[in-house]
Order: C-alpha cells, then sequence, then structure tokens
C-alpha cells in the first residue's frame, strides 16, 4: 500500500518535472519565434509625425528591441523565475502599460463566464442525445441527429455567430417592438417541436401520431398565449409555471434514477417539489431587490436540507437513494424559482433607457450603459449578464455538443455490446437499470479524458468566439497580443495555455487511474 | 422497448410543465424612452486618460480624448485649423532671424470640470513634455537616450528643437509668452495644450479619492501655484512624481464612481465617467464647459457619448444593426464595407476622403539601411534605368485603380497628382500644371501603355504585349485593398513588355529581425517598387518632403538630389509666403517627374456609417475625423 502510494508520488513528480521542462522549451521557442517574426517598429512606416526618430529611438528603448530576442527571452524569464520565491512578474503591456498578470487575472473569469454554461450545457445535451441516439440506433431520430451534429460540427463558429446575431438579436429585438408571433409560425413550430418530441419516444403508429398531436397543439397553444399576452417583454413563469417545472423535473428524476414504480422514491421526489412550491411566495421576499447571491445560495440550502429530510423520514431502507433522488429534485424545482426572478426584472430591464428595448445585445459582457445603482442590483446586473451570454452560449453549445454526442453514442453503444450488459440483461434487470446504473457509468469514462483536455483547451481561449462576441477574456487579450506585438501579454497567455495543458494531460491520466481500477501506476 | 416508459414519463412531464407556463398572463407594453446618447465605434481599446505618452495608443486614446479637452485650435472637416477663440488666442509677438516670440492668452473665467479657474499655468505642462532640454536640466532624463521621467511622445520635435528658456507668465498669469531661436513654420501647430497642473500636483502629492471629493477651489488653486514653483525652481523630486503620475497614472482599466475625480477633470464639453476594461469608455457633459464652441440649441440633444471598443469590423457592423452602436469611423474600408453597410435600414453611409494618401515609388538607388546595394533595372540615372522607369509609370492605371478600389467607396475620388497639396485646392492646381505630371494623365491608358512598350521595346527590341521581358518585382501590404491594386498593375503593365513578379508582405514595414537590424521589405533592395500609404496627422509646410530628401526619413527608394535637399530643408524650416512655398513644391515636384521616381496614386478613402437619426455628422480627413464637432450633434 505504502509502496504504492508512493510509486504515484514519484510518478507525479516526474510528470511535473518533465513539465517545466517542456514548458522552458516551449516557451523559449515561441518567445525567440514571436520577437522574430514581429515588428513593433512597423506602425511607424506609414507615419508622417515630425519627431518619427524620437518615437522610433524611445521604442526601441522602451521595449529592449536592442537585445537580440534569443538573449531577451532570459531578461523576461528573470520575472517568471522570480514567481518561485512570490514575486511573478510577466512584464507590462505594451499599450496602457498594465502588468500582464492583472490583465489575465481579469481576463480568466471572463474565459470562464463564457464557457462555463456552455460547456455544462453541451456535456448535459451531448450525453442526453448521444444516448437517446444509442438507444435508437438507426432509427429515423438517429439519422436525423448524425446529421444535425455533423452539421454543426462542420459550421464555422464566425459564421453561426453571424446568422445568430441577425435573427436572435437584430430581428428578435424588432420583433419586440410588436411581439405577436403570426398564427402560420405558430402551428409550424408546433407541429416542428411534435414531431421532434414523437420521435425521440420511439412510439409507433396511432401511439405516435396522438403525442404528435397533443405536443403540437400544446406548444402551440402556449405560443398563442405568450404572442397574445406580449409574454415576450414581460416574461414571467409565476407559481403556476413553477410548479409546474417543479413536478415534471419531479418525475423525469424519478423515473430516471428509480423508477417511477418506486412508490417510496416517488413520494420523496413530489414532496420536495411540493416543498418548494410552497416556498415560491416566502422566497419572493427572500429573493428581495436588494438580495445577492447569498440569498440564492441561501435557498438552495434550505431547498436542498428539505430535501434530504423528506428522503430521510420517507422509508427505512434504500434511504441513500431516496435522498439523492430529492436532492437532485430540490435543485432542478428550485432553478425555475430563480429563472422567474430574473424574469420578474425584465420589464424594467427592457424599458430602461440603458437597454432601449432592445435587450438582446449582439456583442460584449455587459451593458455599457447601465447606471452604477442597476450594476450595484444583483438582480439586474445578472440578468444583464445573462442577456449577453444568450448569443454567445448558444453558438458554443450548438457547435460543441456535436463532439460529446458523438462520443457518448459511440461509448454507450460499445458498452451495451459488452458481456455484463447480456448478464444484467438475463439476470432480469430492467432496461432502465440497464441502461441508467450499468450501461451509462461505464459509457462515460473515456469522456473523463476529453473532458478534462477541453477544460484546458477552454483557457487557453476561445480565440474566435471571444473575438466575433468582443469578450476579453484569453482568447481576446491573446489576439490582442498578436496584433499589436505584444511580446509580454503573448508569452502570459501563452505560458498560462501551456501549463494548463500539461497538468490536464497529467490530471486526466490520474482521474482515469481513480474512475478505472484497472489502470495502476507501474514502476 | 423497454425504455417507452421512461420516454413516456418525460414527454408528459415536459408537456405538462409547457402548458402550465401559458396561465400565466399578464399585459405589458413598451415604453422606450428617447436616445440621447451616442455610441461610437473605437477599433482599438482605449488604454490611457493621456493620449500623450508615448506607449498609448495614440490614435485611439486622443479620439477618446478630444471631447474632454479644448485647446487653441482644431482641424474642421475641410483640413482648415480653427482657431478656438473661446479658449484663447495666440499671436507672433517678435520675429526676428535669432529671436521668435509667440504670445498665448488664456479667455479669462473658464473653469476645469472642478471649479478651478484656468489660467496660462495650464499651459506649462506642455512645455514640461516637448523640451528635450528642459528635461535633462531639470533631472527629468534625457529623452534622446533614457526613458525620461514624463514618458512623452512630443520630444524631439521642431519645438524642442528651437525654444529657449522657460515660457514666460504675465503678471495676472493669463498671457504666456514662448521664445524661439528662429522663425518657426507651421507655428501655429506648436501652441500649447492646457492640462488640469493642480489635479497632476494633487495626485502627485498622494492625494487620494476621498481626500479630492472634498478639496476647496481655493486648495486645487494653491496646488497650481505650487506646480508653477516647482515648474520655475526645477524641482526634481516633485517633477517626477508628477512624471510617473503622468506616464502611467492615467492608464485606468476600469473607471467608476470610486476612481479618483483628479483623474478626470476635463475642459471639454464632456467630462469621463465610466470605463469598462475592453469595452467601454462612457463620457458625460461636463455642467461647466466654456472653453470651445458652445453646444447647438436642440430639443434632442446629445447628453452621452460611449466609445465602444470593437475591433472586429463583422462585429462592428452586427453592433450597428442591432442599434448597439451609432456611429462607425472605418480608417481603411474596402468597396465591400460601403456595400454592406449601405444595405442596413436607418443607417448613412458617407464615402470621404481620409488623412493619408497612396503612392507608389520606384526605387533608383540603395537605402542606407539595406546591407545590399540596389542593382535592378531601375537603378541609377542612365538612359536605360529612366527609359524603363518612364515607361513603368506611363504604363502604371493609376485611373483604373481609382475607378475599381477606391471610387466604390468615395464617390468623389481621382487620382493624386502631388504629395504637396490635398485635391481640389489652389496650391494643388498650380502644382500639377505645370510639374510635367499630366503626361501620365493624357489620353487614353491604352495609349500610354503604347507609349510604354514603344520605350521598353528601345531596349529590349522583343518585347511585346505578349512578351515579358524586364522582370519587375513588386512589393505591397497584404491586405485586399493592396493586393487587388497589385493586380490591376500587373495586367496592365504586361502589356507593356513588364513581367511583374507581385509580392505581397505580412510585414511591409518591418525587418524580419524584431526591428534592430536588418531591412524592411519596402526598403529591401530585391524589390524594384514598393507602393504604400502614408498617414497624415497635420497639415504642415514640410508635408511630404521627408520622401524625397536624401537621408529623409520616408524615403525608401534612395532618391537623391542635392537641389531637392536644399529645398526639402527650406520648407522644412523656413517660414515663407504661400507663394514661396508653392514654388518649392513646384520645383520639387518637377525633379521627381523629370527623374521619374515615382507618382502619387490616390487620397485614401475613408467610410463612416451613422444611424440616420444622429445629425450633423461631418467626417474629416485630419484631425479628429468624426468627433470634431462634437458640439453639433443632436438626434
Amino acid at each position: 500500500m505504502i509502496e504504492g502510494i508512493f510509486t504515484l508520488f514519484s510518478y507525479i513528480l516526474r510528470r511535473i518535472g518533465m513539465m517545466f521542462l517542456i514548458l522552458f522549451g516551449s516557451s523559449y521557442l515561441s518567445y525567440v519565434l514571436m520577437a522574430y517574426s514581429s515588428d513593433p517598429l512597423a506602425a511607424f512606416g506609414e507615419s508622417t509625425e515630425k519627431n518619427k526618430a524620437f518615437l522610433i529611438k524611445q521604442t526601441i528603448i522602451q521595449l529592449q528591441l536592442d537585445v537580440p530576442p534569443p538573449v531577451r527571452f532570459f531578461l523576461w524569464l528573470r520575472g517568471v523565475v522570480s514567481g518561485l520565491w512570490g514575486q511573478l512578474d510577466l512584464g507590462v503591456t505594451r499599450f496602457g502599460k498594465q502588468p500582464v498578470l492583472e490583465v489575465m487575472g481579469a481576463a480568466i473569469p471572463v474565459t470562464f463566464r463564457l464557457v462555463i454554461a456552455s460547456t455544462i450545457l453541451a456535456i448535459f445535451i451531448g450525453i442526453i442525445v448521444g444516448l437517446l441516439t444509442a438507444i435508437r440506433q438507426y432509427s429515423r431520430f438517429d439519422y436525423s441527429m448524425t446529421f444535425v451534429s455533423f452539421l454543426l460540427f462542420s459550421v464555422p463558429v464566425f459564421w453561426f455567430a453571424v446568422m445568430l446575431k441577425i435573427y436572435l438579436a437584430v430581428q428578435f429585438n424588432d420583433f419586440l417592438v410588436d411581439p405577436t408571433i403570426p398564427w402560420y409560425a405558430i402551428v409550424i413550430t408546433g407541429l416542428l417541436v411534435g414531431f421532434a418530441i414523437s420521435e425521440m419516444s420511439g412510439l409507433t403508429k396511432l401511439r405516435y401520431f396522438v403525442l404528435l398531436g397533443v405536443s403540437a397543439g400544446i406548444i402551440s397553444g402556449l405560443l398563442f398565449l405568450a404572442s397574445a399576452s406580449k409574454w415576450f417583454i414581460n416574461p414571467t413563469l409565476g407559481i403556476v409555471g413553477v410548479a409546474a417545472l417543479a413536478l415534471s423535473s419531479g418525475l423525469v428524476i424519478t423515473q430516471l434514477s428509480t423508477g417511477l414504480r418506486n412508490r417510496q422514491s416517488l413520494i420523496a421526489s413530489m414532496s420536495t417539489a411540493a416543498f418548494v412550491i410552497a416556498c415560491y411566495y416566502p422566497f419572493q421576499a427572500l429573493l428581495a431587490p436588494s438580495s445577492n447571491i447569498l440569498a440564492v445560495v441561501l435557498m438552495f440550502v434550505i431547498t436542498i436540507g428539505a430535501a434530504i429530510l423528506i428522503g430521510y423520514s420517507v422509508q427505512k431502507i434504500d434511504r441513500r437513494i431516496n435522498i439523492r433522488t430529492a436532492i437532485l429534485t430540490a435543485i432542478f424545482a428550485t432553478l425555475p424559482v430563480v429563472f422567474d426572478r430574473f424574469m420578474q426584472e425584465f420589464q424594467g430591464y427592457y424599458q430602461s433607457e440603458a437597454i432601449h428595448g432592445r435587450p438582446i445585445p449582439t456583442l460584449g459582457q455587459s451593458n455599457d450603459y447601465l447606471s452604477e445603482e442597476q450594476l450595484n442590483s444583483f438582480w439586474i446586473s445578472g440578468l444583464d449578464a445573462i442577456m449577453h451570454l444568450i448569443l454567445p452560449t448558444i453558438a458554443l453549445t450548438l457547435i460543441s455538443f456535436a463532439g460529446y454526442v458523438r462520443y457518448s453514442r459511440a461509448s454507450l453503444l460499445e458498452v451495451m455490446n459488452m458481456d455484463y450488459i447480456r448478464t444484467a440483461r438475463a439476470k432480469g434487470l430492467n432496461e432502465r437499470t440497464v441502461i441508467m446504473r450499468h450501461a451509462l457509468r461505464n459509457s462515460m469514462l473515456p469522456l473523463t479524458t476529453i473532458l478534462v483536455n477541453d477544460f484546458a483547451g477552454v483557457i487557453g481561449g476561445a480565440i474566435i468566439t471571444e473575438t466575433v462576441f468582443q469578450w476579453k477574456g484569453m482568447g481576446k487579450i491573446f489576439k490582442t497580443a498578436l496584433d499589436t506585438f505584444d511580446l509580454n501579454l503573448f508569452m502570459g497567455v501563452f505560458v498560462l495555455g501551456a501549463a494548463l495543458t500539461i497538468l490536464a494531460n497529467l490530471v486526466a491520466d490520474l482521474l482515469f487511474g481513480v474512475v478505472d481500477p484497472r489502470i495502476r501506476v507501474r514502476k | 422497448m423497454k425504455s417507452r416508459s421512461l420516454l413516456r414519463a418525460f414527454s408528459v412531464a415536459a408537456t405538462a410543465s409547457l402548458a402550465a407556463t401559458g396561465f400565466v398572463v399578464s399585459s405589458a407594453s413598451a415604453v422606450v424612452p428617447a436616445q440621447s446618447t451616442v455610441t461610437i465605434l473605437s477599433e482599438s481599446d482605449i488604454t490611457s486618460l493621456n493620449s500623450g505618452t508615448i506607449d498609448g495608443n495614440t490614435a485611439y486614446n486622443s479620439t477618446a480624448a478630444y471631447p474632454t479637452g479644448a485647446g487653441y485650435s482644431y482641424y474642421d472637416n475641410n483640413t482648415n485649423l480653427i482657431m478656438n477663440t473661446k479658449f484663447g488666442k495666440m499671436s507672433i509677438a517678435k520675429n526676428t532671424p535669432t529671436l521668435f516670440q509667440l504670445k498665448y492668452t488664456v479667455t479669462k473665467g473658464q473653469t476645469w470640470s472642478d471649479g478651478t479657474p484656468i489660467d496660462a499655468v495650464d499651459l506649462l505642462l506642455s512645455h514640461i513634455v516637448a523640451s528635450d532640454g528642459y528635461s535633462k536640466s531639470a533631472g527629468l532624463g534625457d529623452p534622446a537616450s533614457d526613458v525620461p521621467e514624463f514618458n512623452s511622445a512630443s520630444y524631439g520635435g521642431a519645438y524642442g528643437e528651437h525654444v529657449i528658456g522657460l515660457p514666460a507668465l504675465s503678471a495676472d498669469k493669463y498671457t504666456l509668452t514662448v521664445s524661439y531661436d528662429q522663425p518657426m513654420v507651421d507655428w501655429q501647430l506648436l501652441a500649447p495644450g492646457p492640462s488640469p497642473v493642480h489635479a497632476l500636483t494633487l495626485l502627485a502629492e498622494g492625494t487620494t479619492a476621498s481626500e479630492a471629493r472634498s478639496l476647496t477651489v481655493a486648495q486645487m488653486t494653491a496646488a497650481k501655484d505650487r506646480f508653477l514653483a516647482d515648474f520655475t525652481n526645477k524641482n526634481t523630486s516633485d517633477l517626477k512624481k508628477m512624471g510617473a503620475v503622468w506616464s502611467t497614472g492615467y492608464d485606468l482599466p476600469n473607471i467608476n464612481s470610486s476612481t479618483n475625480p483628479l483623474l478626470l477633470v476635463s475642459n471639454g464639453g464632456f467630462i469621463v465617467s465610466s470605463k469598462i476594461d475592453g469595452q467601454s469608455l462612457t463620457l458625460v457633459k461636463n455642467t461647466k464647459y466654456k472653453s470651445g464652441p458652445v453646444f447647438v440649441k436642440t430639443t434632442k440633444p446629445v447628453n452621452k457619448i460611449v466609445f465602444k471598443v470593437i475591433d472586429d469590423n463583422t462585429a462592428a457592423v452586427d453592433a450597428l444593426r442591432n442599434h448597439e452602436l451609432d456611429l462607425m469611423y472605418i480608417f481603411n474600408p474596402i468597396a465591400s464595407d460601403k456595400i454592406t453597410l449601405t444595405a442596413l435600414d436607418g443607417v448613412t453611409v458617407k464615402g470621404n476622403f481620409g488623412g493619408g494618401y497612396s503612392m507608389l515609388g520606384l526605387r533608383v538607388g540603395s537605402v542606407p539601411e539595406a546591407e545590399d546595394p540596389y542593382t535592378g533595372k531601375f537603378f541609377g540615372n542612365g538612359k536605360k534605368a529612366k527609359d524603363l522607369r518612364h515607361a513603368f509609370l506611363l504604363a502604371l492605371p493609376r485611373e483604373q485603380m481609382v475607378e475599381s478600389k477606391v471610387k466604390p467607396v468615395n464617390s468623389a475620388a481621382t487620382t493624386m497628382d502631388t504629395h504637396f497639396a490635398f485635391t481640389g485646392t489652389s496650391v494643388y492646381n498650380a502644382i500639377v500644371n505645370n510639374s510635367g505630371v499630366s503626361e501620365y494623365s493624357e489620353g487614353t491608358q491604352a495609349q500610354r501603355t503604347a507609349k510604354a512598350l514603344a520605350l521598353v521595346k528601345k531596349w529590349y527590341p522583343s518585347a511585346s504585349d505578349d512578351n515579358q521581358v524586364v522582370t519587375i518585382k513588386v512589393a505591397h501590404a497584404n491586405t485586399s485593398l493592396r493586393n487587388g491594386l497589385a493586380a490591376l498593375i500587373k495586367n496592365e503593365e504586361e502589356k507593356a513588355g513588364f513581367n511583374i513578379v507581385d509580392y505581397a508582405s505580412s510585414n511591409l514595414f518591418a525587418d524580419s529581425d524584431g526591428g534592430n537590424d536588418g531591412v524592411a521589405d519596402n526598403k529591401d533592395p530585391q524589390y524594384d517598387v514598393t507602393f504604400h500609404g502614408f498617414s497624415l496627422s497635420a497639415v504642415t509646410q514640410g508635408n511630404a518632403t521627408e520622401i524625397y530628401k536624401s537621408d529623409g526619413g520616408n524615403n525608401a527608394w534612395g532618391y537623391q538630389s542635392a537641389k531637392v535637399d536644399v529645398w526639402a530643408e527650406q520648407l522644412q524650416a523656413d517660414v515663407m509666403t504661400d507663394a514661396q512655398i508653392a514654388a518649392k513644391r513646384l520645383a520639387i515636384d518637377k525633379v521627381v517627374h523629370d527623374n521619374y521616381w515615382g507618382l502619387p496614386l490616390y487620397q485614401n478613402a475613408t467610410l463612416t456609417a451613422h444611424s440616420t437619426s444622429l445629425q450633423n455628422v461631418k467626417p474629416a480627413p485630419i484631425g479628429q475625423n468624426v468627433v470634431w464637432n462634437y458640439w453639433e450633434w443632436t438626434f
């Protein structure tokens, strides 16, 4: 045992040692290449300033251009090595002379904000769709999702972004002036969604068409109501909407985790949902306009706490499963309360001078015109952040979920053909248990590696996405560094990206050992 | 299908939830307030509120700074330098060959946005940041060899070279007299700009934001007196502290109500109110504004200006489409930009002349920086080289270049025939009618190309429009516009027997060695021809002379002429009458065309697009382009 830990420890140390070597080599190479390939003095080429000679001389002095790049690298490295005793200095940016560390410190959260929602959504949707297509292999649904995912996989983000901007921002904002939907659009949308739902259901014959008719009717009805009530400029869920979402998520979660036949589990889940609904009005007081993120956290703490109690008290056996189901229900039932709270701010936000009746922006991280009072309100600035996230999140999600669909589908299909699945079926387990407990978990193993590496790549910067949507994250500052020949900034982003990639590889290898007991470090 | 129940539950739940949301019905009315904010595109981040530092992103920083500061003059949309008498007046006080004095008066009754009166003491900072001698003698570093304490981009110019002594303040401190050791050309451009020196002094003394908010006018005026004492006594340690604030203190990533108000003091029509890093800079009306033209009276005023940073043209166009942007000015547009913008509803698009111009030069000799001498076909003043150069210029399809690449943006564009004046001015006509340039617009291009072929045939009898025998290498920037122009050149020159090797350089002005030795592509002796643009920030008497002077900073083609050198020196340094200026410029242009050195192509085009609701947008070629007349804007 001890020997095993020692082996692992020395393995990690060896990998970290390698990491520093690789980092040194790659930074030296990229520094020198970047320095030789760019020329900060080029900007003076078209200049007719009378003191051009002075400006050139000063630029040479200030950027130390008189030191050859292979040597200049070590001047830069000195600041990095100082990081070992806590005085990390990556230099200052060329324009504005901001410390590179500060610039990156401001950019990393921005990148996180941009990609976190879309990454989670992409993984979530990707795995669900992958799962469904694997279960319904070679069905119409499978073929159409394969087509859609390959289509999205190949769409360049800058083009996709422009389309989103035109249709979801410009035209949607225009639509809000008179938010009534024409009848034919209502019918067509209803039918399309109905078809999608029916295809997913795998039903046949009469049942298929019943489901199609019912779901198309409901969707069209909802759209009609939304159109007639101008819901789009005054969106709200209200207690009815929250209740419906809470109860239905409870149903879905129960079905997926234990099956609806497990009455105790269903009771736990439904009681939790009922608790959240009952708390709707008290929560409104908790989420007052002056409240902040702490109120939201407190609300989740309350509902999850209640869920644990409910799950614990429903039944003496299988408590763990009941508690788990209740907690998941609590989370998914409380989220609509948060959405509803944000929606309550929408009308005021929409009518404020800052928004000017055009709530969906095409670019930026936040609205430039919000007053400090608005910015200090958690709900208004939060709503603003959500509005700015809509387009980039849709773009990134649709483009990256395709990959997850393919991975999870292939992986699940492979697992489904394993002997142990046949054994599971043979011993009489129901299909839900076979898929959710035996197949899905094992099929997620290879995804771990992909996830960790994707995550590292994300910090390295979604250069194109950040440029198209003008978010000042890591990708954008990397582009700025290239555009302005800002060597310090370039190196800062590069070193962080390289270090994270190497670390992510290490973490992925170690994680794999954790999730898959078959993998062990060998001496 | 045993998982059917799973999906049934899912679909039932989903439809139930959707149905429920529909019950929530309420009505809302769309009330949208009237617009009073202009959002202007900034193609690059605004990195500093002080646009005078050398590390600043000068062009963008100064545009954003313009509405927050008013000085002695500004350029209008006809490239006229307009005197701003609301701020003050300037005049020549003494004009002798060895002593030239300029007098600057500040109009009384103006205040900074914090209430501190504006007087001539506020002009003195200009001396610190532009006089190399002052920086040296006050112990602030020699700008020629060190990084000075005031990291200013204004050293090394005519002011620093010729100013003598300290500027003299009048007793009432409203007049400043600056002395020079010789008469100064373009003296109107030497006017000092006002700076809130009391704020700088207080900041250098460490005044915090909360202290600054409770300062009285008397305390601020006292700070100004301390500045004057430090300035006069050259108090190195105090000045160094000010230098530190001046050089980096204004480089603020974010600005909000907690920002030290001393950093935001303004005497322009607007004052900075907030900034979001990498995203926007917001200005609001300065209620104490008296230093410049009066805002036009209107019921729909512009109360706020936002500079929005968008460094991607496509993104900017979509922002304009979505009314997130009201005004954009594109420095280097291409034809498709205009087509895209014109298609937008509610957007007015204006193609205009830009501040720069494009030219094509033939390499005639070696460039000092280049290690290898130029030995190509165009070298020297031999008959053959001159004939080939003449032929090349004759076959240069300038009209076609303008027609297909510039006119689609600016319909008023024409070919440019001299570098020394902008198209349409009287000086321009006087020069181009006599310099010999008219040869390149006589007859049709086909006739000129035929002439060119005849000249080539003199030396290469086998040359013809399908036998290109004279290989000429052309280098230019790798942009869509330049590549398009190069294709036109290649097409036409081949008809004159030239074999054009076209090189689109990504580093036209960059040497391959990180900016210290080596030679940039535009000076590389392997290329016989290069073409690119020059940008102008002011209209000066010595304008364009650096292209033709033997050691001129913009002479990339090895031009050498003793006569031109003398005239260029005179244009740069001697005060002359308009007639004298025109004569010297004409003389230089004659040498240029006698020796077939090159040709101007056109005045660059720029593109302005703005919401049609925004009135009185008048793009100007130089100066502050679209923001120069912000006081005239209305909705």
